[in-house]
């Protein structure tokens, strides 16, 4: 046999070869490929790290962000001695086990519904599950503090029903009412993908509906379930929005709106503060890590990579039971809140009265130069910031995914991290970051706070993209003198291009509508559209608010249509 | 001269150990078949060959050039190594036509843009795709799709190709057809190919030498017939083909001739039985087809002969399979169509010493 004789890409051996760096070596990564994680790992360690850091620091030290500070632990005794601190941390946690409990209730069967009966109408079903699901618990709460105030709601004065929204009860309600699509969403996923015949094969061993139902279909997607579960618990406790709309006129607070108020007193208590905000991360995170440990042994494989065709079953004579259900759903959620929005927003003032009527509500977001200001700021900074957030999570999700370099696993949970950092949370977190670093007081700091917060989302969307595209497919482009660049260059980014669409969608909708991490961190020159929409309910201009609240609805559905129409790409499944 | 050489190659993945110092050279031309059950490491081995896995310890050498030799911290990226392949789920990628895909090689590799189209449309001629340059793959059928993927990676004319699995995924009768046209492919061109199959007959039809693998190292090496009718195992023996495995004791080693001693009592002869030692404990391998079965005892005749029972007959079409009970024992034979025997039926089985493999280990 001749003596080979071509050496090529000899690397030296280094003298102090480490475990990791042969790891490194092992997993047969480029430089380019080594640069680009390491540098990326970098930047999401110090996108979530550092304000979470300065959080904690801030806990521990006297004194408002950026001034002189000096060791302590006032802060704490302040907060912790406080009976009514812990008033607000069990009233927090009520809710949202309470929204969870709800919302679970009310997707849970809607899902099953469409997913596994023979359900007419489907399609109305999933869009007044989908609807509530971009307009967000903002709106929502905007549009039933209307319908469900005491003295002069809607359902007290036309149908004499009396009800009052402003309570622990109405801020359950009214989350859990727009929180249940997140429960529709991923329970009619987990049933979409199990295969049919774990069920069939039940039925064959003489079990009925129920059996089946409560022995095999539940168990095996009760880790989707959990999951779904608790996301919305770590949403819904740090939920803003509703939280300020329907708790601040019974003067209840919640642990994010208490932190908001204590910030912002004058003088402000950023100490207490902020060991409130660590309350509640705490809080999430010991959720979050609950849920890890229940799910370790890991989720069942419900694919079976076969195609299969899901058995619809016949409702028969509950199928008037189940189009109530979807119906009073849909009226509750959407069709009521709709109307109301509409009609408010088209009147010069409040009144249970049809009309007068005006557009003039509409016309001052145009010609007020201030208004208009934000809302275009609104748009720039969601379609900066969706862009920006996808390209980072797009690499985040591709290293996660197909990389075997060592290190990746510290980026992926890194990388979701945020999803326990409630948005008002990551404000203060902000504040203490950057209060005395240049970029302060412009868009760059909102942007770099929703890019981390909503990283998750992107990570775990695309993530899900990349999943479907065949290993191999890379593979071939590498084996046949594709570098690493060309490969992503002229395969994988062209194949998950529909995506990065949906994933860009669903980021701009996320960002535009986002109020808690906003209501902190946005100054006068940096203020949002859903904050001025907030200072209008709080100035009590319920018809410009209701104006702006259906202006905000009608930008987002917008921008789905055009991806729709324009790029053919779908931000949700739908049924074929 | 050797086209590839594979040196001490180890592959674990955390504590598994898929690949164990592994030794294997392929000579110019040469089509040699990675064969052996699922997990026994034959794709990882082919991977490490393309560069798509980074091996623990071992060298790889494709013709001259050194791609891999982890003592040196050689490891040149797949994309460097001028090797083709063709993957089990074919890997057409679906946002190109079958044009672009086939020309992606080129492309990539930097030959002059005026020498592709001419490449390309040569090379799609080879597989009769010429004519569905400008579909893309959701338009053209499985054994369409996998065309492409041959053609891909014959384009840029590498001097060495991998297939992993490549026929699995056709049905059996396109499996054929594709199995003799990459035959003739290979013969024509000349190039040297690596070829990864769990299937024994395909390996026996495609081979020109056979690389039995289980556990991560290779039980046995060489052409279809050595590995069929010489089986080094009883491992080969079982993988490759059925056979009837008779275990037992060595009674007696006498020049040409060993005797062994079944544990049901009978007595086997084997021809050869060179490396036995009396009182070692050893298999008899015996195919079906080496064996026959009649209705009386032949006289003077030098074959084994045994009595049995005939407990099953399977209608074959070019065959009869038999499951006879042979002292307690199930054995298989295949017997022409014209050896009919009841169930049930007392017969006898003969083979000829010279058909008996000993085997060892």
């Amino acid at each position: 046999m001749a003596e080979p004789v071509v050496l090529s890409a000899a690397r030296p051996r280094g003298s102090g070869t480490t475990s990791f760096a042969r790891r490194l070596r092992a997993s047969g990564a480029t430089p380019v490929e080594v640069i680009t994680i390491t540098v990326l790992t970098l930047l999401v360690l110090w996108l979530v790290l550092y304000p979470v850091g300065w959080l904690v620091w801030g806990a521990f030290h006297s004194g408002p962000p950026g001034a002189a500070h000096a060791w302590t632990l006032e802060n704490f005794k302040e907060v912790f001695l406080d009976p009514n601190h812990w008033v607000v941390v069990g009233r927090s946690i009520l809710v949202g086990v309470g929204v969870t409990a709800l919302a679970t209730v009310i997707g849970a069967p809607l899902a099953w519904l469409t997913v596994k009966t023979d359900l007419r109408g489907k399609r109305w079903v999933e869009l007044s599950a989908i609807i509530p699901f971009f307009t967000s618990t903002f709106i929502g709460a905007l549009a039933w503090i209307l319908l469900g105030n005491p003295t002069n709601g809607v359902l007290k004065l036309w149908f004499g029903i009396p009800i009052n929204v402003y309570s622990v009860e109405g801020i359950i309600w009214v989350t859990a009412l727009y929180m249940a699509p997140y429960m529709y969403l991923f329970t009619a996923a987990a049933l979409r993908n199990m295969d049919t015949t774990f069920e069939e094969a039940s039925f064959m061993s003489g079990a009925g509906l129920w059996r089946t139902l409560t022995r095999v279909t539940f168990p095996l997607i009760l880790p989707a379930l959990l999951s779904a579960m608790t996301l919305v618990f770590v949403i819904s406790m740090g939920i803003f929005g509703v939280a300020a709309i329907l708790g601040f006129p019974a003067r209840i607070n919640l642990l994010a709106t208490d932190i908001y108020v204590k910030a912002l007193l004058i003088p402000p208590r950023f100490g207490a503060a902020t060991v409130s905000a660590l309350t509640l991360v705490v809080i999430t995170a010991a959720l979050i890590m609950l849920q890890r440990w229940a799910l370790r042994s890991g989720s069942y494989a419900l694919v079976s990579g076969r195609g299969f065709r899901i058995k619809l079953y016949a409702l028969g004579k509950w199928t008037q039971v189940a189009h109530a259900w979807c119906f009073l759903y849909a009226l509750l959620a959407v069709i009521l809140p709709a109307f109301v929005l509409i009609k408010v927003s088209l009147q010069p003032y409040p009144t249970p009265k049809f009309g007068p009527w005006t557009l003039e509500n509409y016309a001052l977001f145009f010609n007020n130069d201030q208004l208009f200001g934000t809302l275009l700021r609104s748009l720039y900074l969601s379609t900066g910031g969706a862009t920006l957030c996808v390209l980072l999570t797009a690499m985040i999700a591709y290293i996660i995914q197909r990389s075997h370099v060592p290190g990746r696993k510290l980026l992926e949970q890194v990388s979701v991290m945020p999803i326990g950092i409630p948005g008002i949370v990551m404000g203060l977190a902000m504040i203490w970051a950057y209060i005395t670093v240049p970029i302060w007081g412009t868009l760059w700091v909102v942007i770099v706070a929703y890019a981390t917060l909503f990283m998750p989302y992107g990570v775990r969307a695309l993530g899900a993209n990349i999943v479907q595209i065949h290993p191999e497919l890379e593979e071939s482009s590498r084996v046949h003198g594709g570098s690493w660049f060309r490969t992503l260059r002229l395969v994988m980014l062209p194949l998950l291009r529909p995506g990065i669409y949906s994933t860009w969608i669903l980021l701009f909708i996320i960002f535009i509508r986002e109020i808690s991490a906003a209501v902190l961190l946005t100054t006068t020159n940096t203020r949002l559209f859903p904050v001025l929409i907030f200072e209008q309910w709080s100035a009590g201009a319920f018809n410009i608010m209701c104006a702006g609240a259906l202006l905000l609805t009608v930008i987002m559905f917008a921008v789905i249509m055009l991806f729709k129409w324009g790029f053919k790409v779908d931000v949700m499944p739908s049924y074929r | 001269m050797s086209s590839l050489t594979i040196a001490g190659l180890s592959k674990a993945f955390g504590d598994v150990r898929v690949v164990a110092d592994l030794n294997l050279q392929a000579a110019e031309g040469e089509m040699l078949v990675l064969v052996g059950p699922s997990g026994c490491g034959k794709t990882t081995t082919l991977r490490c060959i393309a560069g798509l896995e980074s091996p623990n310890a071992g060298r790889i050498v494709i013709g001259s050039h050194i791609v891999t030799a982890v003592g040196e911290g050689i490891n040149v990226p797949p994309e460097r190594r001028e090797i083709g392949m063709v993957f089990q789920s074919y890997a057409v990628w679906p946002h190109m036509t079958v044009f672009n895909n086939v020309a992606y090689p080129l492309r990539a590799t930097g030959v002059p843009r005026k020498e592709i189209p001419d490449r390309v449309m040569r090379t799609l001629k080879l597989v009769q795709l010429d004519q569905l340059a400008e579909r893309y793959s959701s338009q053209i059928s499985g054994g369409q799709q996998q065309r492409v993927a041959l053609a891909r990676s014959l384009v840029a004319e590498p001097k060495l190709l991998l297939f992993d699995e490549p026929l699995s995924n056709l049905d059996a009768s396109l499996r054929v057809t594709m199995r003799i046209e990459i035959m003739e492919l290979q013969k024509r061109l000349g190039f040297t190919a690596v070829y990864v199959t769990h299937d024994q007959i395909e390996a026996m039809a495609i081979a020109d030498r056979i690389a039995v693998m289980d556990r991560g190292i290779i039980r046995q090496i060489g052409s279809p017939r050595d590995i069929y009718d010489r089986p080094a195992n009883v491992f080969v023996a079982g993988f490759m083909g059925t056979t009837n495995l008779l275990e037992g004791t060595v009674s007696r080693v006498s020049g040409a001739e060993a005797v062994v001693r079944s544990v049901n009592g009978t007595d086997v002869r084997v021809a050869g039985g060179k490396g036995a030692a009396v009182g070692q404990t050893v298999h008899v391998s015996v195919r079906p087809e080496a064996a026959r079965v009649t209705t009386r005892a032949p006289e003077g005749s030098p074959e084994n002969v045994w009595p049995g029972k005939v407990t099953l007959s399977t209608f074959l079409g070019d065959g009869i399979a038999y499951r006879l009970d042979v002292g307690g024992q199930k054995f298989e034979v295949q017997a022409p169509t014209t050896d009919v025997f009841a169930t049930g039926a007392d017969v006898f089985v003969a083979v000829h010493p010279n058909r008996c493999i000993l085997l060892l280990e």
